[in-house]
């Protein structure tokens, strides 16, 4: 955290064609860096869509991507402060690089690692560096980054879990006493895609009353055991925030719009204890930002007041054309909640730090504009 | 990263093994074909001449002049680009904007095409010459029709296979750029010759709708220029005829032609329009009158004809084989041909020319063009069937194989296994050597499993090592080695040693084997060259290319390249 105020980045980029529940954009806050991940260059190709990793430390956003390594498949921001981050395979490659990181900077050399699951929370470290991994096809590895041993595979996990059907486990985190939490996604109605680890060992699903099949967009490893934001799909589409302690503590759902679809999401623990995900939703127009809390009591969502940043062609909030302001969606509780949104704008190779205003009314310039030395078609 | 280019339409060595193939097939067409000719020529001698025929003029015309286009494409064939250029640069153009359906049928067929290039060229050489000298040596009787019935048969599967439906999909779709297609002509010109006997037809209302079918296909063609999504009646920098001009005085092709069609792209912007005008007049009045039987009107009419084809022929059309690759005389010859045969129909109202008896080298020399056609068929059969692909796609990829001699520069690097590995300790093993990098996102896993791929092919030898120098300063541990090893599925594969170790002894290797690494911004890959070495038993350079593959081990590319491997190592052995 940066004081008393929690801060949360939200990497807004939504021309990237993403499937529901792997926004591979957003960002975490940490107590010391807060880290964003943002899709610049040509958003709509995937040979010239570069990730690129911004962090903070300061108040100042420098860009930390690290090098040596196509970043097309994504990047994902693991462990407290984002001590590792784990660029995901692309192309015709299966292996995921994995750069250890130190104060928002790549530290060392990076090593070569299985393949991980295409999601922002497929890379998990706890303080001590021991790290949990879901792999491409459902395997959840654990052990020091790179030398891992299986603890489960998507077989064992849909066994738990029967009534889920569970179709794919792309997320991890620590639940608390070495315990784990799996994120998937469910077939089935009425489960959330949540997969807990008991104290013993065993696995067993979470049930969320009045979903349908439920997919785990994002998890967090916390104090109070470990939080999860989760879509909803069918007719009635909608998120939540869980509290995953040592019982299950759901918030009140958003429900989303016809169109409306997840573009990026930032997690961060706000100064109360409590989770935080900022989720950008996107739907061809000014979309809307909103806030949804975890922890031991039950919240509402909150949508904060600016929907897109002016000038921000990559927002996922909606085009850039026609944009003559910020379009307020409504007045939010922004600094009621004690926390920063921070998004980006991006324009092909320029990328603009933007901050949500206290009134959660503009965006603000936040530091200098970054320009990229783009490889356009390196990697094809 | 990749430093592979594209697919190179020259490329000296698939040029010398066209020629080469060439050279053998003449030998094996000049016995065969010589055997079959002397003994029509026996059996003939000892058979009753057959009777005179009195071809109609119309169908001699046809005969002759097709015979003679197809003559002159099959010549058009032996050009060096051929074997590469067909399938690139004529046959999937001609797709590029058409159905799925479409585009995959003839994106099947120059897969195959390129998997076997040289055998497809050659194979399409000896058939349309074998069908021009067959149409033409061949006057009369069954011989003359089987020559058509197999030139039509061959032109269909142009048609469809080569050209795409004459380029159907590929706008703008106008008379003046070659619609329907030289090969919809060719087919149309043969089926007309095959339906016909060679003799005056016995019932000439048969005989009439040919006339009348074309005359429909020119109104037909004059629609093209009216509809067509082309500018013709648009004048300045918008005129297609300008626009077509430009782009033709832009390809290699004779001075004086460049100059020519420099001078049309510059004069057509102000007399475009008219110009379309006078083509759409021509051609609706030609079928006009070719659909109303005006023998008095077509005497005069086709002349016009003739002028206004033979002029977009030589300034649109480029004469057809000035630029590109060239594989037919384009489409107004076949118009002309076409035109003035249905003239003469008109004007004979069918009726056969002189009763002449068939000359006594005909059927011999028909015999010998058949013998041809039945060999570039089988050729081109063997494209259809034959598995795996030839090493041609991956040298015209590569630029061709750099013999190499003296010591390959020695390293001791470490496997992935953590074990020090040096070049003198693989001796007397024949070394296959590539640099690449663990985590790159495009080509490295691929030329990989192209490698594996090629030692399955050699039998999994265990004289041969095959040996991965790491090309990524970042990612250069044994455990990023192993990484890339087990993602790729390739634990088991012995005698690959994929080869490690500190920037500094890193960049010694790149040094000495000239391979350049560099970083090309954040997000970037590690860039880094992709040639491949050969290294005999006795640790001396053998020969290198640059390695360069398709969008998959199983691609034409890939398999091409898997050849190429297979084959250097052999000859190293």
């Amino acid at each position: 955290m940066r004081g008393r105020v929690g801060l949360l980045v939200m990497a807004v980029a939504a021309l990237v064609a993403q499937p529901a529940g792997a926004a591979l954009e957003g960002g975490t806050a940490g107590s010391d860096v807060a880290t964003a991940v943002v899709a610049t260059g040509r958003l709509t190709s995937i040979e010239d869509r570069f990730f690129q990793t911004f962090s903070s430390t300061g108040g100042e956003w420098r860009l930390s991507t690290p090098a040596g390594v196509a970043t097309n498949g994504g990047i994902v921001v693991a462990g407290p402060d984002a001590a590792a981050l784990a660029v995901l395979p692309s192309f015709a490659s299966h292996v995921t690089a994995l750069v250890p990181m130190q104060a928002g900077r790549p530290a060392g050399r990076g090593i070569a690692a299985a393949a991980l699951a295409a999601g922002p929370s497929s890379l998990a470290l706890d303080a001590s560096g021991q790290a949990v991994a879901a792999l491409r096809g459902g395997q959840i590895v654990r052990g020091r980054l790179g030398a891992w041993r299986a603890v489960a595979d998507l077989r064992s996990l849909a066994r738990s879990a029967p009534g889920c059907d569970l179709a794919s486990a792309e997320a991890v985190a620590e639940a608390g006493d070495g315990r784990l939490v799996v994120g998937g996604r469910c077939r089935r109605a009425g489960w959330s895609g949540l997969i807990l680890q008991g104290a013993g060992g065993q696995w067993g699903g979470v049930r969320a009353r009045g979903f349908a099949a439920g997919s785990v967009l994002m998890l967090r490893s916390e104090a109070h055991g470990a939080a999860a934001l989760v879509a909803s799909g069918g007719r009635d589409r909608r998120i939540a925030a869980a509290s995953l302690g040592r019982s299950v503590r759901w918030s009140r759902p958003l429900r989303m719009r016809a169109g409306e679809r997840v573009c990026s999401i930032a997690g961060g623990t706000l100064a109360t204890g409590r989770t935080a995900f900022v989720v950008a939703l996107c739907d061809g127009g000014a979309g809307r930002v909103a806030v949804l809390t975890a922890g031991p009591s039950r919240s509402r969502p909150a949508i904060l007041a600016a929907g897109r940043a002016k000038g921000a062609t990559a927002v996922g909030l909606g085009p850039a054309a026609g944009a003559a302001g910020d379009r307020i969606v409504r007045s939010g509780p922004l600094a009621s909640l004690g926390i920063s949104v921070e998004s980006f704008a991006v324009e092909g190779r320029r990328v603009r730090p933007l901050r949500l205003s206290a009134d959660g009314r503009r965006w603000l310039a936040d530091g200098a504009e970054v320009v990229l030395s783009l490889p356009y078609g390196s990697s094809s | 990263m990749s430093g592979m280019g594209g697919l190179r339409l020259r490329s000296p060595e698939v040029t010398a093994r066209f020629v080469s193939a060439l050279g053998y097939e003449l030998a094996l067409l000049v016995l065969l074909g010589g055997l079959a000719a002397l003994v029509v020529w026996l059996l003939q001698r000892r058979t009753a001449p057959p009777p005179a025929s009195a071809e109609p003029p119309w169908r001699r015309s046809l005969r002759l002049g097709f015979g003679a286009l197809w003559v002159a494409a099959g010549l058009l064939q032996l050009q060096p680009a051929m074997p590469i250029g067909l399938s690139e640069s004529v046959v999937r153009p001609t797709v590029a904007s058409a159905p799925t359906w479409l585009a995959g049928l003839v994106g099947t067929a120059a897969d195959a095409w390129l998997r076997h290039p040289i055998l497809g060229a050659s194979g399409v050489v000896w058939v349309e010459l074998g069908l021009g000298v067959a149409l033409i040596a061949a006057r009369s009787g069954w011989p003359s029709r089987a020559a058509a019935t197999a030139s039509a048969a061959f032109a269909a599967v142009v048609l469809v296979l080569g050209s795409g439906f004459g380029g159907l999909f590929v706008a703008p779709y106008a008379f003046v750029f070659g619609a329907p297609g030289a090969s919809a002509l060719y087919l149309a010109a043969s089926v007309a010759i095959a339906m016909s006997t060679g003799e005056p037809p016995a019932r000439p209302r048969w005989g009439r709708l040919g006339p009348i079918g074309l005359g429909v296909a020119l109104l037909a063609m004059a629609a093209t220029q009216v509809a067509s999504t082309g500018g013709f009646f648009e004048g300045g920098d918008s005129s297609s005829f300008s626009a077509m001009a430009g782009e033709m005085a832009q390809l290699a092709q004779p001075a004086p032609m460049a100059a020519i069609e420099r001078w049309f792209a510059s004069a057509s912007k102000g007399i475009g329009p008219l110009l379309n005008i006078v083509i759409v007049i021509v051609l609706s009045s030609t079928g006009v009158a070719l659909i109303a039987r005006s023998g008095a009107i077509l005497r005069r009419l086709r002349w016009v004809f003739v002028a206004m084809a033979a002029s977009v022929w030589l300034l649109v059309q480029d004469l057809g084989v000035a630029g590109g690759v060239a594989t037919d005389l384009n489409s107004m010859p076949a118009w002309v041909l076409l035109v003035l045969a249905a003239s003469q129909a008109i004007e004979g109202d069918g009726a056969g020319g002189p009763r002449v008896v068939e000359a006594s080298w005909r059927r011999p020399v028909a015999s010998a063009a058949a013998v041809s056609v039945l060999m570039g068929g089988s050729l081109m059969l063997g494209v259809a069937v034959l598995p795996g692909a030839t090493a041609d796609a991956a040298l015209a990829i590569s630029g061709g194989v750099r013999p190499l001699s003296g010591p390959a520069p020695g390293f001791t690097l470490t496997d992935q296994r953590g074990r020090r590995v040096s070049l003198g300790s693989l001796r007397p093993k024949v070394v296959v050597l590539v640099f690449l990098d663990p985590v790159c996102t495009s080509e490295c896993p691929i030329q990989a499993q192209e490698l594996r791929l090629a030692a399955r092919r050699m039998g999994s030898p265990t004289d041969v090592a095959f040996v991965a120098v790491n090309a990524n300063p970042h990612y250069s541990s044994p455990a990023s080695s192993r990484a890339f090893i087990d993602a790729e599925g390739l634990a088991g594969w012995r005698q690959l040693h994929f080869l490690t170790g500190s920037a500094t002894e890193l960049r010694r290797v790149w040094s000495d084997y000239g391979v350049s690494v560099s970083r090309i911004g954040p997000g970037g890959m590690e860039l880094h060259a992709e040639p491949i070495f050969i290294i005999g038993r006795e640790g001396q350079l053998v020969s290198t290319w640059q390695l360069g593959s398709g969008e998959s081990p199983g691609s034409v590319e890939g398999q091409s390249t898997v050849s190429q491997v297979a084959a250097e190592v052999e000859r190293a052995r």
